[in-house]
């Protein structure tokens, strides 16, 4: 007697959670989609940016789709390593942490600068520095940007490294936050020579700053899905995003998040080894 | 020209007043370009010395275009790069320049380059500038509008003074014209008032102020019925009179004086003047006018009559002479005294004296005589009717007063009166002539008619008296010098002095209408005083008789003679 009453309240408890995942799964579909996105960049700023491309997978997802932004590097990614955002959009070193952490996600698409899929950083000085290769550096002021910034902390320090200079073998360093900050910096001599991503050190070359050094190529920036994703959303995301350097529209949509973006394209996880490779060196050099 | 050099004074004062405004002004700013460079200063150097380089441009913008009058702001690194730069566009009218040093980092230090335009200020002080003109032009037109203001209205002034001086002219003349009006109205003899639509008397002139013993400021503005009630009568046809603009007239409008019939004529002449409705009544005294109509009315009558008696007078005569002639030729035809009368007796036998006695026993020879003195008298009366009929023109002789008396008497006595008002028989007649009495040179007829006309009005007076005692008519006649005085007396009713004072007025009577005219005494005293010089008086009292005193010169004229001549010649 004492089995069949277990029994019973196990179908119980049973019927009811195959109850409550139906009215999840009912809700979800009536829930917005979120697009998650990295904070880069304010608030505002980045919300403009992505909201063209949320309104049009709203449109080809026949669903709302929300832009999101972290509160910061480390919440956006728990964010998307818990699976709450449908898609998100990450950087190189973040999508790398991401997976070492909560596991592989589905890949959707990486940007493509400029016809180029992958980027690369630059140590770069004002004229008066008296700085002309990576290994003049020692013994010199260096700006970094944000600690877990990919190209304006990580992948030059590993640079420096790799040229035999440790911060300590620095004269000073600092985090100044923004590539553009770090720019500023080194061209008003505040430092000798500091660490930027390609797009800044394009912008402020023609007053006056100099590459000192530049980066091995990492992958674009990427967009990936939820674990839990169904494949057909996958497919059908990857579709729209594939597409939209193919019509006038789209186009206007990728230039919305970055000027220099011409087309979403196919990614995969291997091309983040390289960066995957330098972030594993780095830890072993104690920099994460 | 006063005006003139204020307005200068104003004009220096306050250009004066605008350069110190502007080096103050200008002193503020500048003082103001230091305060802000410093807070600029401080506030770049917060974010240097924490490499906050990213925002040092905007922040440099930001303050550019929101600080006014900023020119020009430069952020520039130690090594030259220029960290913030905003620049207006334009160039700056007044810059004013300012430079900081920001020190920063390990080395050097920024420079901050701050260009501050004053021309605001030089714009506002032209603009306070051309204000303060425009004030000062408003100042100025104004004080010329009052100045201007002031002599036009000392013009206007000098105009309303001609103004009023020709009003007081107009004035002058209005009043000269209603004093002449007034002047016309009150000469005017007959009665004039003037009435609005309301029958308000707007004129009274002087004669109606006579005649009603108002004067014209007590009746103007009244009702004139109030004035006049009679007028109440009038009233319809001064409304028909204004209404149609026809004068409206009234012809021998009765009325009693003091029991005294008056006539009037009222005439209501509409006034169609735009400016005053109503009308003007003249009231004019006809009584004199009508009482001359009846009078000439009743001359005619008695012209006519008068011509009637004359011709059956004379026709009467012829008859009354054979009467009279063969009654006298009878009796001396039976007379025996005559020798014709006894030569044809005798010779038919007849005895004469047996017939003259016969005659007288039977009393015949008593009616012959008798019808002798009746033709005689008969013919006397007539003589006396065509005589006084006669009305020859005056003619001067002289003449018996006594005599003209005993005629007047006798025509008196035979005057055919038809009401029956007295018996003229019944009057006793005393006589008491001077026998001495001078002929008196006058027109006979004349006299005869004022005497007549006396002693009728005596027994007129009598009669209408009734008493016990004799009626008596007292016939007197003095010598007086050169005068001969007549008296005609009687013991009638007497008169009271306000009839006594009357009583040689025209017209003025006291008989009942239709028995007298009230001229016969007026027309006695014109015979006696105008015509024969002389003087003719009354006295009588109530109750006491009446007596006629006549007094004439003995020598007199028909021509108008003063009375002292008349003296003197006697």
């Amino acid at each position: 007697m004492r089995l069949v009453a277990r029994h019973a309240l196990t179908i119980f408890l049973i019927s009811l959670s195959t109850f409550s995942q139906t009215a999840a799964a009912v809700d979800r579909n009536d829930q917005p989609l979120i697009l998650a996105v990295h904070p880069y960049l304010p608030f505002q700023e980045l919300k403009q940016r992505f909201q063209p491309l949320a309104r049009y997978l709203g449109r080809i997802l026949g669903k709302r789709v929300l832009v999101r932004i972290g509160r910061d590097y480390q919440e956006h990614l728990t964010y998307v390593g818990k699976d709450s955002a449908d898609i998100a959009y990450l950087g190189p070193a973040g999508y790398v942490r991401l997976v070492k952490k909560y596991g592989r996600k589905p890949l959707l698409a990486r940007l493509e600068a400029n016809g180029k899929p992958v980027f690369h950083g630059y140590l770069v000085t004002n004229p008066g520095s008296g700085v002309d290769d990576i290994h003049s550096l020692r013994g010199k002021r260096f700006a970094f940007g944000d600690p877990i910034s990919t190209m304006s902390h990580l992948v030059p320090r590993y640079m420096l490294l790799q040229a035999g200079i440790d911060v300590d073998d620095l004269a000073d360093y600092q985090f100044l936050g923004s590539h553009e900050n770090v720019a500023l910096a080194v061209l008003s001599d505040a430092f000798d020579a500091g660490a930027v991503k390609e797009e800044v050190m394009q912008a402020y070359r023609s007053r006056g700053l100099k590459v000192v050094a530049e980066s091995p190529p990492f992958s674009e920036h990427l967009f990936v899905a939820r674990a839990n994703a169904p494949k057909a959303f996958i497919d059908q995301v990857r579709k729209a995003l594939y597409g939209l350097s193919d019509t006038p529209q789209g186009r206007v949509i990728l230039r919305s998040i970055k000027p220099s973006v011409t087309a979403l394209v196919p990614v995969k996880d291997a091309d983040y080894d390289n960066l995957r490779e330098v972030l594993r060196q780095l830890k072993e050099q104690g920099v994460e | 020209m006063g005006l003139l050099l204020f307005m200068g004074v104003l004009l220096v004062s306050t250009f004066v007043l605008l350069e110190e405004q502007q080096e103050r002004a200008l002193r503020m700013a500048t003082e103001n370009a230091q305060d802000d460079l410093q807070f600029m200063k401080h506030m770049l150097s917060d974010s240097l010395q924490q490499n906050n380089f990213e925002h040092l441009d905007g922040l440099v913008k930001s303050w550019g275009r929101h600080v006014r009058d900023t020119q020009e702001l430069k952020l520039t690194a130690a090594n030259g790069f220029v960290l913030g730069h905003f620049q207006r566009q334009g160039p700056a009218t007044h810059p004013y320049r300012l430079e900081a040093t920001i020190p920063y980092s390990y080395q050097g230090e920024a420079k901050l380059l701050f260009i501050k335009d004053l021309g605001n200020i030089d714009a506002n002080i032209a603009k306070l500038r051309w204000k303060l003109l425009a004030g000062l032009a408003l100042i100025g037109l104004v004080l010329w509008r009052i100045a201007w203001l002031s002599f036009y209205r000392k013009e206007k002034a000098l105009a309303l003074d001609q103004a009023n001086r020709q009003l007081r002219e107009t004035a002058m003349q209005l009043e000269t014209t209603r004093a002449y009006l007034r002047n016309v109205f009150d000469s005017m003899p007959s009665i004039l008032m003037g009435v609005d639509t309301q029958g308000r008397v707007t004129i009274w002139n002087k004669r109606a102020e006579d005649v009603y013993g108002l004067s014209a400021e007590t009746v103007r503005g009244r009702p004139c019925v109030e004035v006049l009630p009679d007028a109440a009568a009038c009233l319809p046809d001064l409304r028909a009179a204004i209404d149609s603009g026809e004068p409206v007239r009234f012809e021998r409008h009765l009325t009693h004086v003091d029991g005294i019939p008056h006539y009037s004529e009222v005439v209501i002449y509409p006034l169609s003047s735009e400016l005053e409705l109503g009308a003007v009544i003249r009231i004019e005294d006809i009584t004199q006018r009508v009482q001359m109509e009846q009078l000439m009315l009743q001359s005619e009558k008695m012209l006519t009559v008068g011509g009637l008696a004359a011709g059956m007078a004379h026709e009467i005569n012829n008859p009354l002479s054979g009467v009279l002639q063969s009654s006298q030729n009878i009796l001396r035809r039976i007379s025996p005294e005559l020798p014709a009368n006894r030569a044809i007796a005798d010779e038919l036998g007849l005895d004469l004296d047996a017939m003259g006695r016969f005659l007288e026993r039977r009393g015949i020879l008593g009616f012959l005589e008798g019808i002798r003195e009746a033709a005689g008298r008969a013919s006397r009366i007539v003589a006396d009717m065509l005589a006084f009929i006669r009305r020859s023109t005056a003619e001067f002789s002289p003449v018996s007063i006594n005599e003209i008396l005993d005629t007047v008497v006798r025509i008196s006595a035979n005057d055919y009166d038809l009401k029956k008002t007295y018996d003229f028989k019944k009057i006793e007649i005393v006589r008491e002539y001077d026998p001495g009495l001078s002929p008196v040179s006058c027109d006979r007829t004349e006299i005869e008619q004022v005497l007549l006309n006396l002693i009728k009005n005596a027994a007129h007076a009598m009669a209408e008296q009734e008493r016990h005692g004799a009626q008596r008519i007292l016939l007197r006649t003095t010598d007086e010098g050169e005068w001969a005085r007549i008296e005609i007396e009687d013991n009638g009713p007497g008169m009271e002095e306000a009839v006594r004072n009357r009583v040689f007025e025209p017209f003025f009577t006291t008989k009942p209408i239709g028995m007298g005219t009230g001229l016969g005494l007026s027309v006695s005293y014109y015979i006696i005083t105008k015509q024969h010089n002389g003087t003719i008086s009354v006295e009588s009292e109530p109750g006491m008789g009446t007596r006629f005193i006549i007094r004439l010169p003995y020598v007199s004229s028909p021509q108008a003679q003063p009375p002292a001549e008349c003296k003197s010649g006697h």
